[in-house]
């Protein structure tokens, strides 16, 4: 199959997307993946997987985001899923409290099963739901801060900060590497001290542990 | 055998993509010594005898033979000469096997056809006595005419008798079913359900965890069809989904299941009010209601019979799921090794996309009515059903190999998310599920997978 223009890439990370069942994780990702929002989108079982390229610090960043089922029993299936990610994005529902106490629980979660150095971010997501606003932009920011997580709010309705939050994840992603790999001024294929491996040129190649999916990648675009 | 039929036999495989020679002749040991004995491979020769054993059991006349596979009821121990070696060495040799005499002509299928129109009109009008005067009905004709896909107006009646809810006995019918539908409702009125879905306060936490998830995944279920956007339809499947989580607390109420149940509740509701019930209506009459409580105790019975073979699927870390996607992946090896050998150079894990298929028995994949044809079958096979079901997932991945073998990472696991069945018929489904047959019959008892 021949090589597609959105095939070429600087950096490629993995992201998964996990929170409560309901939160609307899989319209975030319906809307930055295809700009689609399906207000009756089925429940997702297991993991489901979509990909999307954008620019950040003039380089191509390929986002590989599995979105995860936020029901408790699907836990042992999908948290196979956390390992290799660079980063996560914590989703839960302005409008319902409950989502946003689990969040110290699917951190939990991710302390557990994937890597020590993934940047997360919280997500407020369904912010159109002005009316049913449970939770405060304040309170979503400051529980962050408590955590060391960044903060944003979005709607994936109405397309409000999707984009920004996945820009903004992906590039605190990159400049992390990038300040590592200055840092340690390691060569390329190197292994820094945090435990991020990255390799250079482009194709370049991502992860804070589990290399295979992402060393397949680079392997590929070698080969066109 | 018309002359020629081996050869139309063989091209009919061929366009079903079967590697034939492939898997009959080195995949499977008794096979290639069969073959051995009878003069080696060729597409004329012996192994198109024993493709056309197969396909006469698997194709032409599946439903005879998947009967006898499953090991259920047999008159003549059919089941061990189909899984037997030396059943094509017969057939080569002039032997016309058993199996062919246990199936069913055209007007035994008549007859029963008949037979159920009128248990089904008869239980309809509560008339005992018509009850009691009509036969019961053969469940191995029953199983064979389930297999190769029931007409709409038998469909429920059918189901309910192969989930073994319904008596084949006629005159038990009323009395049996009767029992049940009172009990779901005494069942659902002790759970305080009684009133539509909304439950009152003797709620615990447990409760509030699994309310809340099916509050959530109702309303998201088969978003395709208006039909089950009506308030009757939700009040119904979320009272069973409760109901059945409550009386299985070991899985309790694991998304998809609201899956599972749409064909149950659809078949079921269809049969009481076929106008109302169109898949494309988006409302149900009042006056309509009241007939829908016993579609609704029967969709609620029938799926603890369905989900009986298959708890293992939802309870902690879903065992039964895992296990069944790593037999779907050493038969695929068998099958089709070049399609392991691509996706394994992908990285894609069968896990990846065949979770969903085991999850939901595939009705995520398929338009609805399509799907009630593909449960014709597996219905049919009752107790092995759930094993048959891999077969099927072999199948379908058979049924793509090309297409996804032209493709890499991510686009491949995009498409094994989205297959392109969309627009499948009644006829891909039986076509698929004749392949399904075919490797089952022959990896059926292959000890190695």
């Amino acid at each position: 199959m021949a090589v597609r223009p959105d095939d070429e890439y600087d950096y490629l990370f993995k992201i998964v997307l996990i929170g409560d069942s309901g939160v609307g994780k899989s319209n975030l990702l319906s809307r930055f993946t295809r700009n689609e929002f399906n207000l009756e989108s089925k429940s997702t079982i297991g993991v489901e997987f979509a990909t999307r390229s954008v620019q950040t610090d003039g380089k191509v960043i390929k986002a590989q985001i599995w979105d995860t089922a936020g029901q408790e029993r699907y836990r042992a299936i999908t948290s196979a899923y956390y390992r290799g990610a660079v980063g996560a994005l914590l989703v839960y529902d302005i409008s319902k409290r409950s989502s946003f106490e689990n969040a110290e629980r699917w951190l939990k979660e991710l302390r557990d099963h994937a890597d020590q150095n993934i940047v997360i971010m919280l997500v407020g997501n369904k912010s159109d739901l002005k009316h049913l606003r449970s939770v405060s932009i304040e309170e979503g920011q400051q529980y962050a801060e408590t955590k060391g997580l960044s903060f944003i709010e979005t709607s994936a309705l109405d397309a409000s900060h999707v984009e920004e939050a996945f820009v903004r994840i992906l590039t605190d992603i990159y400049r992390l590497v990038h300040k590592r790999s200055l840092t340690t001024g390691d060569s390329a294929g190197g292994k820094s001290a945090s435990g991020i491996v990255y390799q250079a040129g482009r194709g370049e190649t991502i992860s804070v542990g589990n290399l295979s999916h992402e060393s397949r990648s680079s392997k590929r675009k070698c080969c066109g | 055998m018309e002359p020629g039929a081996t050869e139309t036999t063989w091209w009919s495989l061929r366009a079903l993509r079967f590697p034939a020679s492939a898997c009959l002749g080195y995949l499977v040991p008794q096979f290639s010594e069969w073959e051995a004995q009878q003069g080696g491979l060729s597409t004329d020769g012996p192994t198109s005898h024993a493709l056309h054993y197969l396909f006469e059991a698997g194709i032409e006349r599946p439903g005879a033979a998947a009967l006898n596979l499953s090991g259920s009821r047999t008159s003549r121990g059919d089941a061990a000469e189909t899984k037997d070696p030396a059943s094509p060495r017969d057939k080569a040799s002039g032997t016309v096997p058993e199996i062919t005499a246990s199936i069913g002509s055209d007007k035994a299928e008549t007859t029963l056809w008949t037979q159920l129109e009128a248990i089904r009109e008869a239980s309809r009008n509560r008339s005992v006595g018509l009850l009691t005067s009509l036969a019961p009905v053969d469940r191995s004709a029953l199983q064979r005419l389930a297999w190769r896909g029931l007409p709409d107006t038998l469909r429920a009646m059918a189901w309910k008798m192969l989930l073994d809810y319904c008596p084949m006995q006629p005159s038990r019918l009323l009395k049996s079913v009767g029992r049940k539908r009172e009990q779901y409702w005494q069942a659902v009125a002790d759970l305080g359900l009684v009133s539509g879905p909304r439950l009152d306060g003797r709620l615990s936490s447990e409760d509030w965890v699994r309310k809340r998830q099916i509050d959530l995944d109702v309303p998201r279920t088969a978003p395709e069809c208006p039909l089950f956007h009506t308030s009757a339809i939700q009040d119904t499947m979320t009272r069973i989904l409760h109901l059945w989580s409550v009386r299985h607390p070991a899985s309790g109420y694991v998304q998809g299941l609201n899956d599972i149940l749409v064909p149950l509740v659809y078949v079921f509701y269809a049969d009481h009010a076929p106008e109302q019930f169109q898949l494309d209506r988006t409302l149900v009459p009042e006056q309509a209601e009241p007939l829908l409580r016993d579609a609704e105790a029967d969709a609620y019975w029938c799926l603890c019979a369905l989900l009986d073979a298959l708890q293992d699927q939802y309870v902690f870390a879903q065992p039964g799921i895992q296990r069944r996607v790593q037999y779907l992946e050493r038969l695929m090896q068998r099958i089709d090794a070049p399609l392991c050998a691509h996706l394994a150079e992908q990285n894609v894990a069968f896990m990846q996309f065949a979770f969903r298929w085991m999850n939901c028995l595939l009705v995520r994949e398929f338009p609805l009515p399509v799907t009630l044809r593909l449960w014709d079958a597996y219905l049919s096979e009752r107790g092995t059903f759930a094993a048959f079901h891999v077969y099927v997932c072999a199948a379908l991945l058979v049924r793509f190999s090309a297409e996804l073998q032209q493709r890499q990472f991510p686009e491949l696991v995009l498409f094994l998310q989205n297959l392109p069945t969309r627009d499948w018929t009644e006829q891909d489904i039986s076509l698929l599920l004749s392949q399904a047959y075919l490797w089952k019959a022959v990896f059926a008892d292959a000890r190695r997978l």
